[in-house]
């Protein structure tokens, strides 16, 4: 399989603040990948750096999108590139959506840019709604976001996302705004969806619980690093960074007693302004022997996986 | 329709205001309206004839009453019903006040989106001191370096008046830019539009600045919004970014402001009317507080408070033409 987006060594800064150091990525065609972590471990940096949203962030390191690194392009040449080939939707649908414009035209907007009739655009982007499920997708697109319910804002966002048909769509936290029942439904149109066009997907989430049933692998970041990639299935079945051992273990379980007490990873997520020598996480790691105070362990092969700790 | 109520309200309120206000100051109306000259008998006369002699909520049920027939009262200073003077004092301010707007936009609004685009650097910093500048800088003053400098040291246009001599066009509308356009006297509505250009940029210096720093701060939001994010996600350009998804959103804000300011600017309008000379409300009412000239100051100030209103409305509908929330909570 050959890879669709592959990041190279990616550093984000802000101003003189590492947030992202040095991330390896994958992403295969149609596969789908779950970039996971803590608030504050630069997940959602990533997401932003890969599409260089934020033109005050330094992105350093390459991005391949097929033959192409995404980092070195002109700011002229990278709005080509968002939206046709790489697509990203956002957390909020309340906020990411504009609450002025009309639902049909933020969906067909893709489509405007690259200079598609006003005609074609409103039809296909009925037909996108359609597709993800919008009922009477046809009729709604001059109604204004207020109109629809947060699973259906989501779903606006989502075929503004896919109605150019991009190779990969990077999906930051789409969830974590909506409720049990709509994560659902919305995860498994993303699914769906990706399956059936051949898109590959950049799930960012702090969220284990919809990980599992989502993705094909997992990567999970602390403090700007990657410290563990595994499959989905090693991943659950047994963490090896203590870390990812630490998050695993702190999502309630319905075989577990409830009267249990859920395990928590002691002290709070390092800033990055504050990482630690050595390995960034042995303050919190109850493994910790004296060389992850002294020297920052690298990215070692283990089985399919990588994970970055002295001690496995 | 409860906006309309509340519109009735407020100059009611106003109405009530002013005239008790005016009943306040010290001074006999009916020793001013008889003249300086009068006799006991002439003064006796003028306060019969001026309803004086009755106590002043009489005076002011009165006063209610003929208002409600759309009978301002007359003049003492003038012996001119009030409604004919203001019908021609409204115009040249309203003329003066409408193209004040015009500059406050049209300086402001790119005043404000360059300070947020330039955010924190050189350019901002630039915009805003010119912000503060035209914010603390005394409209008269202005107007009258204005006066020295464009109109007579560089003698590029006019300093005073609002036509130049044998420009004038008959009156219809009051208003020297509509009737020349009516005459069709083209260069009477150029020599019009140029005695206008200074007073209106001196008036509009404080009205801007407040503008351009509210535009400037609901950009600087605006231009952070996860929808503009989203909004460059799908491959906007800059430009696109700036005009559709953040401008209109931060203009939503400030048009509440303007809306406030189109009456404010008319009440401010004296100030540069008594520099370059114009016959507006701001002079005439002027002459008629200092002369207590009662029901003069009642009308021009109830006209003031009507505009007042009146731009408020105008910009509610703006409001809800731009956002759709708006109009389904008016709907609802």
């Amino acid at each position: 399989m050959t890879a669709v987006l592959r990041v190279e060594n990616l550093t984000v800064d802000v101003g003189n603040l590492r947030i992202v150091d040095g991330l390896d990525l994958e992403l295969r065609a149609g596969e789908r990948v779950a970039l996971v972590g803590e608030s504050g471990s630069g997940k959602s940096m990533t997401a932003r750096a890969l599409l260089r949203l934020d033109p005050s962030v330094t992105v350093g390191g390459q991005v391949w999108l097929g033959d192409r690194d995404l980092v070195t392009l002109s700011e002229k040449q990278m709005q080509r590139v968002r939206g046709t080939e790489l697509a990203m939707v956002f957390q909020d649908p309340s906020t990411a959506l504009n609450p002025l414009r009309r639902v049909g035209d933020q969906v067909a907007e893709p489509l405007r840019i690259r200079g598609v009739s006003r005609r074609d655009a409103r039809r296909r982007a009925a037909e996108m709604l359609d597709r993800l499920g919008v009922p009477r997708a046809a009729e709604r697109l001059n109604a204004y976001p207020h109109e629809f319910s947060g699973g259906m804002r989501q779903r606006v966002m989502l075929a503004a996302a896919l109605i150019t048909g991009p190779r990969v769509l990077i999906a930051d936290e789409p969830t974590t705004a909506l409720d049990v029942r709509v994560q659902e439904k919305v995860l498994a149109l993303i699914e769906q969806l990706a399956a059936e066009d051949g898109i590959a997907v950049l799930l960012i989430t702090h969220d284990l619980g919809i990980v599992a049933g989502f993705a094909d692998r997992v990567a999970v970041m602390y403090a700007g690093r990657k410290v563990e990639e595994n499959s989905v299935e090693t991943f659950f079945a047994g963490p090896s960074h203590p870390y990812g051992r630490g998050l695993l273990n702190s999502v309630p379980r319905v075989d577990r007693a409830l009267t249990e007490r859920l395990d928590t990873i002691p002290g709070t997520a390092v800033k990055p302004s504050a990482r630690p020598p050595g390995c960034s996480f042995h303050p919190r790691c109850s493994a910790a022997v004296s060389r992850c105070s002294a020297e920052a362990p690298v990215l070692v092969t283990i089985g399919s996986g990588q994970v970055a700790c002295h001690e496995v | 329709m409860r906006r309309l109520a509340l519109a009735v309200l407020t100059i009611w309120g106003v109405a009530t205001a002013v005239f008790f206000m005016i009943k306040a100051i010290p001074g006999d109306e009916a020793q001013i309206a008889a003249g300086r000259t009068a006799t006991p008998e002439q003064i006796a006369q003028a306060r019969e004839r001026l309803g004086l002699d009755h106590n002043v909520l009489v005076q002011y049920g009165d006063y209610l009453q003929r208002l409600l027939h759309g009978d301002l009262g007359t003049s003492v200073v003038t012996f001119q019903p009030i409604r004919v003077d203001l019908a021609t004092v409204l115009p040249p301010t309203l003329e003066l006040v409408a193209l004040t707007m015009v500059f406050n936009i049209a300086i402001a609004v790119p005043l404000g989106v360059f300070s947020a685009l330039r955010h924190g650097r050189s350019g901002d910093t630039a915009s805003r001191l010119i912000m503060v500048l035209g914010g603390g800088v005394p409209v008269f003053w202005l107007a009258l370096m204005l006066q020295y400098l464009i109109g007579s040291r560089l003698g590029w246009l006019p300093i005073s008046g609002r036509n130049g001599f044998g420009l004038e066009s008959p009156p219809v509308t009051g208003l020297a830019t509509v009737d020349a356009l009516l005459a069709g006297n083209i260069a009477g509505l150029w020599d019009a539009v140029q005695h206008l250009i200074l007073p209106a940029l001196a008036l509009s210096a404080p009205f801007l600045a407040v503008v351009a720093r509210s535009i400037r701060s609901s950009m600087v939001g605006a231009l952070r919004a996860d929808h503009v994010a989203f909004a460059r996600a799908k491959g906007a350009s800059n430009a696109r970014i700036i005009w559709r998804h953040a401008l209109p959103n931060a203009l939503v804000p400030t048009l509440v402001l303007l809306g406030m300011q189109f009456g404010w600017m008319m009440g401010a309008a004296l100030l540069v009317e008594s520099v370059f000379s114009i016959p507006g409300v701001g002079t005439y009412l002027n002459t008629a507080v200092t002369s207590q000239d009662t029901y003069a100051v009642l009308g021009a100030v109830l006209v003031l408070g009507l505009v007042f209103v009146l731009a408020n409305l105008f910009v509610d509908l703006i409001q809800l033409w731009l956002d759709p929330r708006t109009r389904q909570a008016v709907a609802a």
